[in-house]
């Protein structure tokens, strides 16, 4: 294939989900490494592909996408689009536009971000309008969405990261995305992660949840127990499901599903 | 002077699934002289909708129960596609009608997809196209929202129709029906088959072979799943799922 005049091609990586699981975080740690180089747009989800739920996507929209990821000689290049794994039209697309990509996934309790998006929705509801939450448990259904991802690119291409852990052990799982990535500095550490617990002590709440990925939990509401009964009813299945397409998930993690 | 109807927990409610075909049979059903509608006579009461945003109360079941009434020898009940989708309603419905038999009819989940998208689409017009194309895929995963109902009911009580073999056999599928919800099967209905609310051809979302690859990605393992788990479900009259019939499915 011809590559685009400003040296673009297809990405190296794709990040795939999900959405509110801290992506904006680690994506941002990725760009910190010297051999990993952001879109042309310089933003991190490019969307590009929520489009093509309407028309088809065509020879000259495959060379368009591929005009974003210009590159220097010896770095790679990628975006991370948290919905792509979700919308079920985006997998052969993608295979199609980047069959080559390494695929980056991470995931978090989804019970967890089901109270923060809830303690948003709620706050902004107004009096007579009525709260639905059916989007998001769609949207938290892991297992579904990583088993639909996985016919159309090989298990070994997809990198599942648990945001949980890599709170916990930032360094090791950095670099093992570098590892999975491919980069020749597997050593290099962000100076964001050298110097762990001070951003989160100074920074405005809205830019330390940009930085280090810490969810609204601070937002967070308390659910009743039908709706708290029945959102296990709902997520344990996917979860069980989810736990074994990646053995190495460490559900214990997730203080909802432990 | 005639007793005035008493009100009570539904006899019966539909569940599933939107674009089915059940505003057809909800009609069909309340032409026989034992099967009441809401008060109002509105098919999709939407009641349990606002309980995620509040607890369901005591009064709330009595409220609900208000909606119902009926004559001695009659049975009532509603019919809201929405509530085998979401979530917590379930749960709920076990709450308040502890003993209401559920009926669901299925479709075969692309042709609900195409229906799907386009009415999303003329009700709530500033939706984004992605959200009611994601929305109409996740309506489809029938077995997944099937589990969550199990979970709260008992199958025994569950009636699960499909839409193909309604209009295959209309007259069968109604006497089916009533047989289920314990009234006289003698009523023949002149509407019968006379289908309503059917997609024009024209409004329907068309597919292409990428699209097609992705829907089927995601509702093949949902169709294999539900017909693993009801006897009802003749999957080669689906026929964007014959693939799977068992009849088609090498051995």
């Amino acid at each position: 294939m011809s590559r685009p005049e400003n040296g673009g091609g297809p990405p190296d990586f794709v990040g795939v989900g999900a959405l509110g699981s801290g992506v904006a975080w680690w994506h941002g740690l990725l760009l910190a490494h010297p051999e990993i180089e952001p879109p042309a747009a310089r933003r991190r989800a490019l969307h590009f592909f929520d489009r093509f739920c309407a028309q088809e996507l065509t020879h000259a929209d495959v060379a368009e996408y591929h005009e974003h990821f210009p590159r220097r000689p010896g770095t790679i290049s990628g975006e991370w689009t948290g919905r792509y794994m979700f919308d079920a039209w985006t997998p052969p697309l993608l295979r199609r536009a980047a069959p080559d990509a390494k695929l980056l996934v991470m995931l978090s309790d989804p019970i967890e971000r089901f109270r923060a998006v809830y303690a948003e929705r709620r706050s902004k509801l107004a009096d007579d309008e009525r709260l639905y939450m059916t989007d998001v448990v769609d949207r938290r259904s892991f297992g579904a969405q990583l088993a639909r991802l996985r016919r159309f690119y090989d298990p070994g291409r997809i990198l599942v990261l648990q945001f949980e852990r890599c709170r916990r052990d930032p360094r090791g799982q950095y670099r093992r995305t570098l590892e999975f990535l491919g980069v020749r500095d597997t050593a290099f550490v962000p100076r964001r992660l050298r110097r762990t617990g001070l951003l989160d002590r100074v920074l405005p709440r809205r830019a330390g949840e940009r930085l280090t990925g810490r969810p609204l939990s601070d937002r967070t509401a308390p659910l009743w127990s039908d709706l708290e009964a029945s959102l296990r009813t709902a997520l344990e299945p996917d979860v069980a499901a989810l736990q074994r397409l990646v053995p190495d998930l460490d559900v214990g993690l997730w203080p909802n599903f432990r | 002077m005639p007793a005035a109807p008493a009100t009570g927990p539904p006899d019966f409610i539909g569940v599933g699934t939107q674009r089915s075909g059940t505003t057809w049979w909800f009609r069909t059903l309340l032409g026989h002289p034992q099967i009441r509608a809401p008060r109002g006579r509105r098919k999709e009461l939407h009641y349990f909708d606002q309980f995620c945003g509040r607890e369901l109360t005591a009064a709330d079941v009595a409220e609900y129960h208000e909606l119902f009434p009926r004559k001695p020898g009659q049975i009532a009940g509603e019919w809201t596609p929405r509530y085998m989708h979401d979530f917590w309603t379930p749960r709920l419905l076990a709450r308040a009608a502890p003993e209401a038999k559920l009926l669901i009819m299925f479709r075969d989940p692309i042709e609900r997809f195409r229906s799907g998208v386009p009415h999303r689409l003329s009700r709530t017009p500033d939706a984004r196209m992605e959200a009611a194309t994601a929305d109409a895929i996740e309506r489809g995963r029938y077995a997944t929202q099937l589990r969550r109902v199990l979970a709260y009911h008992d199958e025994a009580k569950l009636l699960i129709l499909q839409y193909e073999k309604c209009v295959a056999d209309p007259a069968g599928q109604y006497r089916r029906t009533l047989e289920f919800l314990g009234v006289g099967t003698e009523h023949r209905h002149e509407e019968l088959e006379r289908r309503r609310g059917t997609t024009q051809a024209a409004q329907k979302k068309p597919l292409w072979g990428d699209l097609m690859d992705g829907l089927l990605a995601a509702l093949e393992p949902e169709v294999a799943e539900l017909a693993a788990m009801t006897q009802e479900i003749d999957v080669a009259l689906w026929k964007n799922f014959a693939h799977l019939a068992p009849e088609n499915v090498p051995a």
